[in-house]
């Protein structure tokens, strides 16, 4: 008795420390990358804005009550002027649908049209997009980007959706660092 | 039988110790040293967290929604949190003086890259900034939660409230200095810099959250 208590002890004090180490209360999937690549090598990659129950906040432009804001009753805040601009944060999805990170957007910070969005994915980085808006149609290039996403130069396409959602296409490559002879040949 | 009792009989007793002492582990505080703040930008966040505009979270348990009909994030996989507040914006190494007010997006989640055995909890946050008539900035940082967690959400988890007075300075990466910093916009356009987070909470429960805070963001060009 005093031998199995002794065991079922050091079991305990074991499968805590494995439990703490392995940390199975915080799960971590990846969810596969739905990356399609190109003949010319560039990666495109295609993301969601299901529609309005992917809107976790919407602050409209100052004045602009065509647009519904998110939660109901919110409001631009004057305590930002100059910046008048739209702001919002959206569930992020891949093309199948998956929620896979969170996109923020936001809307007139320099000028009336300029749009920038970062869409952070948490399992793969975050990705820095600058614009501008046309129609319904945002249009620009990728400007930065962290971990998966460094590095990353290319262009992107938003369109906005009738249901409030969005459509976030991107087309990257991977700029190559100049051989040695192109080296070479700039020095000289 | 008797062995299979004795077996559980030791077993409880020895998980319960593993966790004593990995929670009062003196070696894992949990806070991260100060990292010293150049120049740069400060971005308070005051008062019940600012819920200027909204949080939510899937899986932190001290994060509620609020306003309640806000939807949570629920990236799969992932305890994530979204907030999105207004901050009063200052210029590091001056007074204290408030002279504006930034939009904040911000975007966390618990990773699996912290132990806590090792008392690590690792949080990634990416923070989107606008500060008006200035320019537009993102953020990326990594902190560890591990010291807010057993100071205050443990308690709390007994059913005890807090209120007092703790500080925690959490930014551990991902760079050395802290958080990465990369300018958008404006007077940030082209930049890149550092960050690193200061938290100060006076009252939390696990039922409304952190009700009393301050959040400060140093960022440094």
């Amino acid at each position: 008795m005093r031998t199995s208590i002794i065991i079922g002890f050091l079991a305990g004090i074991a499968g805590a420390l494995a439990l703490a180490y392995t940390a199975p209360f915080l799960p971590h999937d990846r969810v596969r990358s739905e990356t399609e690549v190109r003949t010319n090598g560039g990666r495109f990659e295609q993301f969601e804005v299901a529609g309005r129950a992917d809107i976790v906040s919407l602050l409209p432009a100052g004045g602009n009550a065509q647009t519904e804001a998110v939660p109901s009753g919110a409001r631009w805040y004057p305590d930002l002027a100059p910046f008048s601009g739209e702001a919002a944060v959206y569930r992020l999805r891949n093309a199948s649908g998956v929620v896979i990170g969170v996109a923020s957007r936001v809307k007139g910070v320099e000028s009336p049209d300029d749009v920038q969005w970062v869409l952070h994915i948490p399992a793969r980085g975050t990705i820095a997009l600058k614009g501008a808006g046309i129609g319904d149609a945002e249009i620009g290039s990728v400007v930065a980007g962290e971990r998966e996403f460094a590095g990353l130069v290319g262009e992107w396409q938003a369109t906005a959706k009738p249901n409030g959602g969005w459509r976030i296409e991107t087309l990257v490559i991977v700029p190559e660092p100049p051989s040695s002879l192109q080296a070479a040949g700039d020095r000289s | 039988m008797r062995i299979i009792i004795g077996f559980i009989l030791g077993f409880i007793p020895g998980a319960l110790a593993a966790v004593l002492l990995m929670l009062h582990n003196p070696m894992f505080d949990g806070d991260a040293p100060r990292v010293a703040s150049g120049d740069g930008l400060e971005l308070a966040v005051h008062g019940q967290d600012a819920v200027n505009v909204v949080r939510t979270s899937s899986g932190y348990p001290w994060i509620p929604a609020e306003p309640a009909s806000v939807v949570s994030p629920n990236v799969e996989g992932m305890r994530s949190a979204v907030r999105v507040v207004l901050a009063s914006t200052a210029t590091a190494g001056e007074d204290d003086t408030a002279d504006g007010v930034a939009y904040i997006a911000r975007v966390s989640t618990l990773t699996r890259e912290g132990r806590p055995l090792f008392g690590e909890l690792i949080e990634q946050s990416m923070w989107h900034v606008v500060v008006p008539g200035g320019g537009s900035f993102f953020v990326v940082g990594e902190d560890d939660l591990w010291g807010f967690v057993r100071r205050m959400v443990l308690p709390m988890a007994r059913g005890n409230d807090f209120r007092g007075k703790v500080a925690f300075e959490t930014t551990i990466g991902p760079v050395r200095g802290g958080g990465r910093v990369i300018g958008l916009s404006g007077e940030f356009e082209g930049l890149k810099g550092s960050s690193e987070l200061s938290q100060m909470v006076r009252r939390a429960s696990l039922g409304e959250g952190v009700t009393d805070a301050e959040s400060t963001l140093h960022v440094s060009f």
